[in-house]
């Protein structure tokens, strides 16, 4: 396990209006590891999951109080560019996003909107990143066609492929699976494996089975809290909590 | 459900349509089991049958009116270009109640007499104050200049006049004054080419029996495209400033404020035109008068804001939150977003916003009555008085007659293939944006 955190959050609270959705949170998560942050819908992961790259300013009177320790620098700190933030956080979301364009523009659309004019330099790119998330093969031969005409899964994968064109440190994942079917989400699972020894990764899931075969860390979210916190093994093992033992053996939630 | 009834009752046909599958009367047999409040399956065929009826007719509605407007318009307007205005030449007698004309006698008579179209002279024999007159002129067919088919005799161009092209009025003195005799000539107008129609420079249709509408042509193709050129770039800015930027309160008063723009009845506008734009455009360019191509695309392109930003800031919020998330998070700006996602992916949006705008450009009338000056000329010039196809039918309606009133419907028929040639523009650039990323 490496020294130093990725991220390092304290005492995170954050609110939506009146609404606390997120309480006291404390966490250390490490870089080149797979943290999964699991728990029952409306608990917070989401919610979590997007003040690392600040997507939640978006949202309108949402508050957050608290430091959110990057390589030991505060990113709501004044004087954050939210945009370099994001280019070295990368995110993936629940549902493949693709833009309406071609496969080739949308892996090269990041690179693109930060002055990268040169296109042999941009066709590396999109070679290099398609590669990367293992859907080079598929579509080497189509680059031109509409990223619609994807499947789902390879969609998704172009999703990752566009996020790691940026060449980001972390990588967000809001349940990046939950649309896929079983092969598909076994590819993507596959690929977070070998992701993970360059990137800091950071995935919400709804499946147990699935933190517990990717990741190194977990977290058990409830009611906007952090309830558990710890290595995969011991939290799915030995829950301190009796409420996490419940929630990973499927009786609530 | 309709599945399973058409499984049970009807030969599975794989092509029967959901028409023939609901049609047939039959139960399912979870019947029993289905709840009291339930309608039964017959009620629910008959409400779907009759409301299906209801939405046939009265969308009919719209293609029947459609329908008629294309036949109207073009049998009323293609008549100038395959039939003469008149199978032959007709005399009319004015203050003579009595006249031989080719040898039949005709009392009385005030309408139109059609002469025989094979006939080769005209012979007119009445009594001029009391003297048995005669009057002999030869006809000839198949001329070039309809205007040359009859030959008045030296002795007759002293009481010969021809105050439009094509008719001749002999008037003699009479008793009284204003009781002269007359008698009127009319030539028929041979069918007119399509081709002087369209290139033809003269619209004189009165006096010189000249239709060309070159000019108008001209006039509105240039009074559109300016005001698009002008009015599509506001517009487009205005909607993504209006779907991306501005926070939702205000977005909402100005959508709201701009569709209000689009509800002011046209002839607002060219009041507002002919009061502050027409003078401006005279101060500014110190013009003789403001009443200019300028100052109608101007008001046009204020004209066609309302419909582009309508249906762009439409198009841009229906493109969905999640592809602005995933640039956002790629870590491109709020205004790159807008650019490169937003607007690429409405892009067909926008692009029917602009087409519709022109067509408003194209087809706006009273607005364009009050500012553009009205002379039938091609435009040299910014301050240059133009007059548009819509503008035209709209002013000489009213007084038109015969041929003339028919050419404001072939007016029409060029307007309709102006609108079609723009819809089938969209089509094709719809068509475009779809494929052009697979292709």
């Amino acid at each position: 396990m490496n020294s130093s955190p990725k991220f390092s959050i304290k005492n995170l609270n954050l609110y939506y209006g009146v609404f606390h959705a997120l309480k006291a949170v404390e966490m250390e998560i490490p870089d080149r590891n797979v943290t999964a942050l699991i728990g029952p819908s409306g608990c917070g992961k989401s919610t979590f999951i997007r003040v690392l790259n600040r997507m939640n300013d978006l949202v309108r009177d949402c508050l957050i109080e608290g430091t959110v320790l990057m390589d030991n620098t505060n990113i709501y700190g004044p004087g954050t560019d939210v945009t370099s933030l994001r280019t070295a956080v990368g995110m993936v979301f629940q549902k493949p996003n693709p833009f309406p364009m071609s496969i080739w523009q949308n892996v090269a659309y990041g690179p693109k909107m930060q002055g990268l004019r040169n296109t042999a330099a941009l066709n590396e790119v999109v070679e290099e990143s398609l590669r990367r998330a293992a859907l080079w093969d598929e579509v080497k031969d189509r680059l031109k066609k509409n990223a619609l005409s994807l499947s789902g899964g390879q969609q998704q994968r172009l999703c990752i492929a566009r996020a790691i064109a940026m060449q980001p440190q972390v990588i967000l994942m809001d349940e990046p699976t939950s649309a896929l079917d079983p092969i598909a989400t076994k590819r993507i699972e596959e690929l977070m494996e070998s992701l993970k020894r360059d990137y800091c990764i950071v995935i919400v899931t709804h499946s147990m089975n699935q933190a517990l075969r990717i990741s190194d860390k977990t977290a058990f979210f409830l009611m906007g809290e952090v309830l558990e916190f710890g290595d995969t093994a011991r939290v799915f093992d030995d829950p301190r909590h009796e409420e996490t033992s419940r929630y990973i053996t499927g009786h609530f939630g | 459900m309709n599945h399973g009834d058409s499984k049970l009752c009807a030969p599975t046909d794989a092509r029967a349509t959901l028409d023939d599958r609901d049609r047939l009367p039959c139960e399912f047999p979870g019947q029993a089991a289905r709840p009291e409040y339930a309608m039964s399956s017959s009620t629910r065929i008959i409400v779907d049958r009759s409301l299906r009826h209801i939405f046939r007719i009265v969308s009919f509605f719209s293609v029947i009116a459609l329908a008629a407007m294309v036949i109207f318009v073009f049998a009323q307007g293609l008549g100038p270009f395959f039939f003469p205005t008149a199978p032959s030449i007709a005399v009319v007698l004015e203050n003579i109640p009595s006249a031989r004309i080719n040898g039949s006698l005709y009392e009385n008579h005030r309408r139109a007499i059609p002469l025989d179209p094979e006939a080769s002279y005209l012979t007119i024999e009445f009594p001029l104050s009391g003297t048995p007159t005669r009057i002999s002129l030869p006809l000839y067919r198949n001329v070039e200049d309809p205007g040359r088919s009859i030959e008045f005799p030296p002795e007759l161009q002293d009481y010969l006049s021809s105050p439009e092209h094509l008719s001749y009025t002999l008037s003699f003195p009479g008793s009284l004054p204003g009781l002269e005799p007359r008698i009127h000539i009319n030539i028929p107008e041979p069918p007119y080419s399509f081709r002087s129609f369209i290139t033809g420079r003269e619209w004189r249709p009165v006096y010189r029996k000249m239709y060309g509408i070159f000019p108008m042509i001209i006039a509105t193709l240039l009074s559109a495209l300016g005001a698009v050129l002008v009015g599509a770039p506001v517009a487009l800015l205005s909607c993504v400033l209006i779907a991306e930027f501005l926070p939702p309160r205000l977005s909402a008063a100005v959508t709201g404020a701009i569709e209000l723009l689009a509800g002011i009845p046209s002839v607002v506008y060219g009041f507002f035109g002919l009061m502050i734009v027409v003078p401006g455009i005279q101060r500014l360019f110190g013009s003789a008068s403001g009443s200019s191509i300028a100052a109608a695309i101007a008001i046009l392109s204020l004209m066609i804001l309302p419909t582009i930003v309508t249906i762009g800031v439409t198009a841009l919020r229906s493109v969905p939150a999640t592809l602005r998330e995933a640039s956002l998070a790629l870590g491109a700006t709020k205004m790159q977003t807008a650019w490169c996602v937003v607007c690429t992916s409405a892009k067909s949006g926008l692009v029917t916003g602009v087409v519709l705008g022109t067509a408003r450009a194209l087809g706006e009338t009273m607005a364009v009555i009050l500012v553009a000056g009205n002379s039938p000329q091609i435009p040299v010039s910014l301050v240059s008085s133009v007059r548009t196809l819509t503008a035209t039918i709209a002013l000489e309606m009213g007084y038109s007659a015969g041929r003339h009133n028919e050419m404001l419907f072939s007016i029409g028929i060029i307007l309709f293939l102006l609108i079609f040639l723009l819809n089938g523009v969209i089509m094709r650039l719809r068509g475009k944006m779809h494929t052009e990323v697979s292709s």
